[in-house]
């Protein structure tokens, strides 16, 4: 899958999660998922739960340390498949 | 049809139990009989510790790691090394939720970490509540053990409280402070934690 196939699909999970109720206008691979599009910490842990469901993959506890922005999932996500 | 919805509802909460309890939390969270209230202390407790730590300037990282060990006794006492620092603190429950004081020891700096159930299908009248009560009127943390213990809530009547405790979107209210001045705090309604997404 392309990069922006999976940024497409993350952002699908993303969004129920965001207190705004809507995406940013330029939803960049630099946007940090908790200071730019303000999500929680516990929330964090649904999205990997559900990106999990999602793609079928496990991400392991170093893997969400690690899984900051937008563009740091797509490629953890492309790495896995 | 109920069946299917509980045994998925038992799956997620059982996989977030695996994402954020370090091992021995974990097993020791198995041998308590895998409840979801247990579930709940030690992820409000990991929770506090890791925005004391992230408030510091410790780490950067999104929820708390699951290497973060939390020992949690039957009275509430909280103790949690991690990196190189310990931690020490309280948990209090009522009926109508959960508050964590963590402080890092030898140093004058704690925070407070409230979680409080709403009930399921009332955002806004929560995140209005939540707005008055906390944010508008810039309250001091001591205002948190008061939330716990009187009412932000309409009450909730311990039969619903099993079912809603777990299920309802949930306050949480977040204060750092220093002996001077609360140098950081934040809210949000958490509406997923346990179970999948309500829709609206």
């Amino acid at each position: 899958m392309t990069f922006e196939s999976v940024k497409d699909q993350l952002s699908e999970i993303i969004l129920p999660y965001i207190p705004e109720g809507k995406l940013p206008d330029s939803l960049d691979s630099d946007s940090d998922l908790m200071e730019d599009l303000n999500i929680n910490s516990a929330h964090i842990v649904d999205i990997i739960l559900d990106i999990e469901d999602k793609f079928d993959i496990e991400i392991t506890d170093e893997e969400a340390e690690s899984m900051l922005t937008v563009g740091a999932a797509v490629q953890l996500i492309q790495s896995k498949q | 049809m109920s069946r299917i919805f509980i045994s998925n509802h038992w799956k997620r909460y059982e996989r977030i139990a695996e994402k954020i309890l370090s091992t021995s939390e974990y097993h020791y969270w198995l041998n308590q009989g895998r409840k979801k209230e247990e579930l709940a202390k030690y992820w409000v407790a990991k929770e506090a510790t890791y925005k004391l730590t992230h408030a510091l300037g410790f780490q950067k990282r999104h929820f708390a790691p699951k290497s973060m060990n939390c020992m949690l006794d039957e009275s509430g006492n909280i103790k949690i090394h991690h990196g190189n620092a310990s931690y020490f603190g309280k948990l209090q429950l009522s009926e109508r939720g959960v508050l964590a004081w963590v402080s890092r020891e030898s140093q004058n700096v704690d925070v407070q970490h409230l979680w409080v159930p709403f009930k399921a299908g009332n955002k806004q009248e929560a995140r209005k509540k939540l707005n008055a009560q906390w944010i508008r009127n810039a309250q001091t943390p001591d205002t948190l053990p008061g939330i716990l213990g009187r009412d932000l809530l309409k009450s909730i009547s311990s039969r619903d409280l099993a079912c809603r405790t777990y299920s309802s979107p949930w306050a949480v209210l977040t204060a750092v402070t220093n002996p001077a001045q609360v140098f950081l705090k934040y809210s949000y309604l958490l509406s997923t934690t346990f179970f999948p997404r309500e829709k609206s």
